[in-house]
């Protein structure tokens, strides 16, 4: 055998997994060979070593870790996921609480979710409000102004509404779907001629129909004022948030012109 | 009931109980395996912080995979390690390819005497340094060569045992085994601690 051949038998020699014609040899080789002698010595030597070196000391709170692992485990990650809004909440019960932390701990994707979520939350909270345009609070006084004035410069106008507002108000129900002008003309018609009729053949009847008529037009009198209001209230909100809509394109108009301008300068 | 008998009703039991989401069944695999698991995955890391996030893997894989467990193909302590072992090592071949610090504190630790000379401080220091030197040489090993020799010298796997783990053919193992213990006597006999 050759020292070749011995170097590359010694491992199973040391394992007892020679055959007994190799082990033959190897013991042959060994007995003539004093630099294999001492190969084998080292390698025997260096084993032993490794062997006594026995065990490292793990950190004395492993366990207890691994235990929140294994509990955080037991919350699945789907749970987790609906959780996260209530934890950073802070609405979490104990029990939920400690179950979430134990699976952040446990589970690296969750974890990650929840730093993520943690990150835009806090960039969110540090971003600072934007600052009003020049003027925007002139020019939304203006605007209310003006509004107020044209609501109330146009009688024609204003009339109409009244009739739209008496329309929507207690005027509805009389609206038929089919041909409601005449429809509500023809009621009101009639209901004029009842109260004539009643009017006329009244006065101390045994009936008290008066006064009841006499409530029913007072309530429809504070009815139709309340729809003039609300449809007057409508007419000025509208003009607002016309007049507004115009300052706010013609301050982007204005802004991408700005825009456009530093582009094309050098 | 035999021995033996006894123990695969009292592990078919405990794996019951864990399944069930018991937490004291949990806690008594912590206990037993956790010192045992921590020391493999030190051997192959050689650092501590990832020791102990590998040993946190390992259990949360068991977590995962206790279910698959059979009672009959052999006791748990045997179907846990080669668990362990295959999560180690999956990790330390994917360490292997994309190479980081590696080793750098073994002088944190408390060796351990396996036998003798507990009360002795000079013992224990001597007995601490040279587990770094050892640790140190091991780490200077090229990883097929360490996983070999850690599997067989400081497990005690067999020859077959490794090839099926590192699902390797046995002559490889062989090879592999030899060349590493020739290196690290070499590396030993170059820092001489033989």
């Amino acid at each position: 055998m050759e020292c070749r051949e011995f170097e590359h038998l010694i491992s199973e020699y040391l394992d007892g997994a020679l055959s007994a014609e190799h082990a033959e040899a190897f013991v042959a080789h060994l007995s003539s060979c004093a630099d294999c002698r001492a190969l084998l010595d080292d390698v025997q030597a260096a084993l032993e070593l490794c062997r006594s070196v026995g065990e490292v000391e793990p950190a004395p709170d492993l366990d207890e870790r691994l235990r929140r692992v294994l509990r955080g485990a037991a919350m699945s990650c789907r749970a987790f996921g609906e959780l996260i809004s209530s934890y950073f909440d802070g609405v979490l019960t104990a029990d939920e609480y400690h179950l979430f932390e134990a699976h952040a701990r446990a589970c690296a994707r969750c974890r990650r979710d929840l730093e993520g979520i943690a990150a835009v939350t806090r960039l969110l909270n540090e971003v600072d409000p934007v600052a009003l345009p020049e003027g925007l609070n002139e020019r939304l006084l203006q605007a209310v102004r003006s509004a107020h004035r044209d609501a109330s410069r146009s009688w024609l106008r204003r009339l109409r509404r009244r009739w739209a507002a008496w329309r929507l108000g207690w005027g509805a129900p009389l609206r038929s779907p089919l041909l409601p002008r005449w429809a509500m003309a023809m009621v009101l018609c009639a209901a004029t001629f009842g109260l004539l009729v009643v009017n006329l053949s009244g006065g101390g009847g045994r009936v008290p129909v008066r006064p009841a008529i006499a409530r029913l037009f007072e309530r429809a009198a504070e009815m139709r004022v309340e729809g003039e209001r609300v449809v007057e209230h409508l007419g000025q909100w509208r003009a607002q948030v016309s007049t507004l809509l115009r300052a706010f394109r013609s301050d982007r108009e204005r802004s991408g012109e700005a825009l456009e301008k530093e582009r094309s300068s050098p | 009931m035999g021995a033996k008998a006894a123990l695969v009703s009292h592990d078919a039991q405990l794996v019951r109980r864990c399944l069930a989401g018991e937490e004291a069944a949990w806690e008594e695999i912590v206990r037993q395996y956790s010192r045992r698991i921590y020391n493999l995955a030190y051997r192959f890391t050689g650092n501590r912080a990832a020791a102990e996030d590998l040993t946190q893997e390992v259990f949360l894989r068991l977590y995962r995979a206790l279910g698959q467990y059979d009672p009959r193909e052999g006791d748990l302590a045997n179907w846990l390690m080669r668990v362990a072992r295959n999560v180690i090592i999956d990790d330390y071949r994917r360490r292997a390819r994309t190479p980081t610090e590696e080793g750098e504190d073994l002088a944190d630790h408390e060796y351990h005497l396996r036998a003798d000379e507990r009360g002795d401080p000079h013992a224990l220091v001597e007995r601490r340094e040279l587990g770094e030197l050892i640790h140190a040489a091991l780490a200077k090993l090229s990883p097929e060569l360490r996983t070999c020799v850690i599997l067989r010298d400081l497990e005690g796997l067999s020859y077959q045992e490794i090839a099926e783990l590192l699902r390797i053919p046995e002559g490889t193992v062989k090879s592999r085994i030899n060349r590493g213990r020739l290196e690290l006597a070499r590396l030993l006999r170059r820092m001489r601690v033989i």
